[in-house]
C-alpha cells in the first residue's frame, strides 16, 4: 500500500472512530443529520478525493477512495459520502460547477427536464442532484439539478439511511462531455462493494471479539471447535470480498480515460467491478448469517450494535445491481464469446 | 487493517510473456489428448508428457543451474503451473517433486543427493510421492507411528503409509516417521528420503477409489533398510520441516482449478443460446474464479518475498476447495444429461462423471477443510 493511501486509511479510521458512536447512529436513524461529522468529512477533503487541486481536490485515485469507502462501511457512517465522491467526479469530468455540501447521486438514468428522482440517498439534504441520461439520444450526459428540492418525500432503506423521492421542476445543467452511460451503475457498484467490505470486516471483528468474551458451558464460546469453524468461514468470506474489491478499485485507478464500461475490454474496470459486486454480494448473504449465529439472541436486539452493519449489508447488496445481475452480465460476455473464453479472460486481467 | 496479507500482486512482464509459449506447447502436445481426460488435471499422470515438460525446462525451473534448474523467477513458474492446470494437462508424475520434494531436498538434502536427484527431477525422470498419512494418522498427522531405527546397516523402517498418491509410479517417497518416542507427539519426528526401487521390505498396493481409479496407494514397510544419509535435515526436526512443506503444498493454483476443464466445457456446451439462469450461473463462477486467482497470485507474491503464507494459503485453499467442490453440482443443475462414462457418453458427461465422483476428495487432500479452518481460527486468535 502506498504511503499516501495508508495515511488516508489512518485518517479516516481515526475520524470515524472518534466522532461516531452508537447513539449518533441511532439519532441519524431518527432523521438527525450529523452536522459536525459532515463538516469534518468535507474539511478533510474526502468528498473531493478524486478531484484536481484547482477544484479543491486531493488529486487522489480510486485506491485512495477504497480506503475511504471501506472505513465508511466499517463505521456505518450515515451520510452520502461515497455518493458525493462519485457526483463531484462526474461534475468535474463534465466541466460543470461543483457545489459544496452533500450531493444527491441519481442511481437510475434520468432526463434533463422536470422529473421525479427515486431513491436518492439523503435527497432531502442534497445541494444538487447528479445523474446520467440514457434516453437513446444523449446517452451518458451528466446532468445536474440544483437542490435541495422543496418537494421531497422522505424514504429510507432497511438500515434507515435516507432514500428520498425528489420532485424536480427545473431544467438541469448539462455537461459538455459524455461518459459511458453505465458509469453511475458501475462506479456505484464499486463504491458499495468498498463499503460492504468494511462492513464485513466489522462483523468479523465483532464476532471474534464476542466469541472470546461470551462464556457458556464454563468457557468462552470461541473455544468450541464449531464456533471456530464458523468464524473461519466468515473470515474466508471477508478475505475473498476484500481481494475482489481491492482488485476492482485498482482496475478503476488504472482505467483508460475513455473506457466504455464493457466487460473484458482492455483498460476497462467493468469486469473487475462486476466480479467484486458478485463476490461481495455473496459474502453479504453468508457473512451476516454467521455473525448473527455466533452472537446469539443479543445480536438480534436493537441494543447491540451488530445490526448497524448487517442491515446495511442487506440494503447495499441490492443497490447498483444485485450479485445475480452482475453475474448475468459476466455470463453474457462469456457466453457470447465477447471475451475469448473464460480462462483467457481471467488471465488477461 | 486487514487480518490477512493478501495484497494484490501483478505478474511481471517476463512471466506474462511465457504464457504464450506454454499455451503453444500445450496446444501441440495435447492436440489429440481426449477432452474428458483433462478432467483428471493434476491427478492425471503421463511420464512421457512430464519428460517433454522437463525438456522445455519447466520442471524445477526456479532452481540453480548446477542442480539442473533454469533460475527462472517464481512468477514464471506460477504461469507455467496455472496454464498446465487450466488446460488439464497430465502433470501428476512430476507435480509433487516440482512443488515440494525438490525444494525440500534443496533446503535439507545432502550435496550428493542434490546433485544426484534434482537434475533428474528437472528432466522429468524422477517422481516423488508424499509419505505423510497413515491408517491411524490422518488429520492428526503428528500421531504417525511408522518408525525408523538406526542399525549397523542404516535406518530400518517399519510401518504403513496410506493414501500415497502415485506411489506405484514414483521413484522416491519422502516419509515422515518417528525416530524417537518423545513426550510430546510433535517431537521425535524425522523425514526420510526412501528410494522406491524394489528393495526388500517395501510393498506398494494401489487402492481403488470410488470412481474406479487407483492413483493412491498403501505403502508397507517391513524392516526396510535405507542408507544413513536418507535422513533429511535434522533428526527430530520433521514436524517443522513438514509444516514448511505443507505451505508449498497448499499455496498453489491447483487448489481452485480442479474443475476448470468442466467450467470451460460447460460454457462451450451452453454457448450463445444460454438463457438468463445459465448466464448468471456461469457469470457467478467466473467472478469467484477470477477472485480466487487473484488471491493465489497474492500467495505467489508472499512466497516470492520469502514470507511464510501458511495462514493466507489456508484461507485461499478453503475457499478454493468449496468453489471447485460446488462446480459439478452446479453444472449438473444446468444440464439435463446424466453423468456417464460408458459407451456413448460425450465429453461433457465424462468430465462431469469424473469430477462429480472426485469432488469429495477436494476438501480432504492436502489438509482437510476442518484442519484448514483450524489454522484460520488460530490466525483469528481463537486458539
Amino acid at each position: 500500500m502506498s504511503e499516501a493511501r495508508s495515511m488516508i486509511a489512518d485518517t479516516v479510521e481515526r475520524l470515524f472512530s472518534e466522532s461516531l458512536d452508537q447513539e449518533d447512529l441511532a439519532r441519524a436513524e431518527n432523521g438527525v443529520w450529523p452536522t459536525a461529522l459532515w463538516h469534518a468529512i468535507e474539511e478533510t477533503g474526502l468528498t473531493r478525493a478524486l478531484l484536481r487541486p484547482e477544484h479543491g481536490g486531493a488529486d487522489g485515485d480510486w485506491l485512495d477512495v477504497f480506503e475511504i469507502a471501506r472505513a465508511l462501511g466499517r463505521h456505518s457512517v450515515p451520510l452520502p459520502v461515497v455518493e458525493t465522491i462519485l457526483a463531484t467526479w462526474l461534475l468535474e469530468r463534465a466541466e460543470l460547477d461543483i457545489p459544496d455540501g452533500p450531493l444527491g447521486l441519481v442511481p437510475h438514468p434520468t432526463t434533463t427536464t422536470a422529473t421525479r428522482l427515486q431513491r436518492i440517498p439523503w435527497g432531502r439534504a442534497a445541494r444538487a442532484y447528479v445523474g446520467l441520461t440514457n434516453d437513446g439520444r444523449t446517452d451518458g450526459q451528466v446532468v445536474c439539478f440544483s437542490g435541495p428540492s422543496p418537494d421531497v418525500a422522505a424514504g429510507c432503506n432497511i438500515a434507515l439511511d435516507a432514500r428520498d423521492t425528489v420532485t424536480i421542476r427545473e431544467t438541469a445543467a448539462v455537461g459538455t462531455t459524455t461518459v459511458a452511460p453505465n458509469t453511475v451503475r458501475l462506479y456505484g457498484a464499486l463504491l458499495r462493494s468498498g463499503q460492504m467490505t468494511g462492513a464485513l470486516e466489522r462483523i468479523l471483528d465483532q464476532s471474534v471479539q464476542y466469541a472470546t468474551e461470551r462464556v457458556q458451558f464454563g468457557r468462552p464460546i470461541g473455544n468450541f471447535q464449531i464456533i471456530q469453524q464458523e468464524l473461519a468461514r466468515l473470515a474466508g468470506q471477508v478475505a475473498e470480498a476484500t481481494t475482489a474489491t481491492e482488485i476492482a478499485f485498482r482496475a478503476a485507478a488504472e482505467a483508460r480515460p475513455n473506457a466504455t464500461g464493457e466487460i473484458g475490454a482492455e483498460g476497462d474496470p467493468a469486469f473487475e467491478i462486476a466480479c467484486a459486486k458478485v463476490v461481495v454480494g455473496d459474502a453479504a448473504e453468508l457473512g451476516p448469517r454467521i455473525a448473527h449465529q455466533v452472537h446469539g439472541a443479543i445480536g438480534f436486539t436493537y441494543e447491540h450494535s451488530l445490526h448497524f452493519s448487517t442491515r446495511r449489508l442487506w440494503a447495499w447488496r441490492a443497490e447498483f445491481g444485485l450479485a445475480e445481475e452482475w453475474a448475468a452480465d459476466l455470463g453474457t460476455a462469456v457466453q457470447h464469446d465477447l471475451v475469448g473464453g473464460i480462462w483467457p479472460l481471467v488471465t488477461s486481467r | 487493517m486487514s487480518r490477512f496479507r493478501l495484497d494484490p500482486c501483478r505478474l511481471p512482464p517476463e512471466a506474462e510473456s511465457l504464457r504464450g509459449e506454454v499455451r503453444e506447447f500445450l496446444a501441440k502436445e495435447l492436440g489429440d489428448f481426449p477432452t474428458w481426460k483433462r478432467a483428471y488435471t493434476w491427478m492425471g499422470s503421463d511420464a512421457a508428457f512430464s519428460r517433454k515438460v522437463g525438456e522445455r525446462g519447466w520442471i524445477g525451473m526456479t532452481w540453480p543451474e548446477k542442480y539442473g534448474g533454469r533460475e527462472r523467477s517464481s512468477f514464471e513458474r506460477y504461469v507455467v503451473l496455472e496454464e498446465m492446470l487450466a488446460a488439464g494437462a497430465p502433470v501428476a508424475a512430476h507435480w509433487i517433486a516440482d512443488r515440494q520434494s525438490g525444494p525440500l531436498l534443496m533446503k535439507y538434502g545432502t550435496e550428493e543427493q542434490r546433485h544426484d536427484i534434482l537434475p533428474r527431477i528437472c528432466r522429468g525422470e524422477a517422481f516423488f510421492c508424499i509419505g505423510m498419512s497413515e491408517p491411524d494418522s490422518g488429520s492428526d498427522l503428528a500421531s504417525v507411528r511408522t518408525r525408523a531405527d538406526q542399525t549397523a546397516n542404516g535406518w530400518c523402517i517399519n510401518g504403513t503409509k496410506l493414501w500415497t498418491s502415485g506411489a506405484a509410479q514414483c521413484h522416491y517417497m519422502i516419509a515422515l516417521v518417528r525416530t524417537t518416542v518423545a513426550e510430546k507427539k510433535h517431537q521425535g519426528l524425522s523425514q526420510f528420503l526412501v528410494p522406491l526401487d524394489g528393495r526388500d521390505g517395501i510393498t506398494i498396493r494401489p487402492i481403488r477409489d470410488l470412481a474406479g481409479n487407483d492413483h493412491f496407494c498403501e505403502v508397507t514397510f517391513e524392516d526396510a533398510i535405507v542408507d544413513d544419509d536418507a535422513l533429511i535435515g535434522d533428526e527430530g526436526a520433521g514436524w517443522s520441516q513438514v509444516m514448511a512443506e505443507l505451505a508449498y503444498e497448499r499455496s498453489g493454483p491447483e487448489r481452485y482449478l480442479s474443475c476448470q476443464p468442466l467450467l470451460a466445457e460447460l460454457a462451450r456446451h451452453l454457448g450463445a443460446q444460454a438463457g438468463p439462469r445459465e448466464r448468471a450461473t456461469i457469470g457467478r463462477q467466473v467472478a469467484h474464479l477470477a477472485t480466487l486467482r487473484q488471491m493465489t497470485l497474492s500467495l505467489a507474491g508472499l512466497l516470492d518475498r520469502g514470507e511464510n503464507p501458511a495462514l493466507e494459503a489456508a484461507v485461499t485453499k478453503d475457499l478454493g476447495g468449496v468453489f471447485e467442490q460446488d462446480l459439478p453440482g452446479i453444472a449438473q443443475s444446468l444440464l439435463s444429461d446424466e453423468p456417464r462414462t460408458d459407451d456413448g457418453a460425450d465429453d461433457l458427461q465424462q468430465i462431469l462423471a469424473h469430477l462429480m465422483q472426485n469432488a469429495p476428495s477436494f476438501s480432504l487432500r492436502g489438509g482437510t477443510r476442518e484442519v484448514l479452518r483450524g489454522i484460520i481460527a488460530r490466525g483469528l486468535g481463537l486458539r
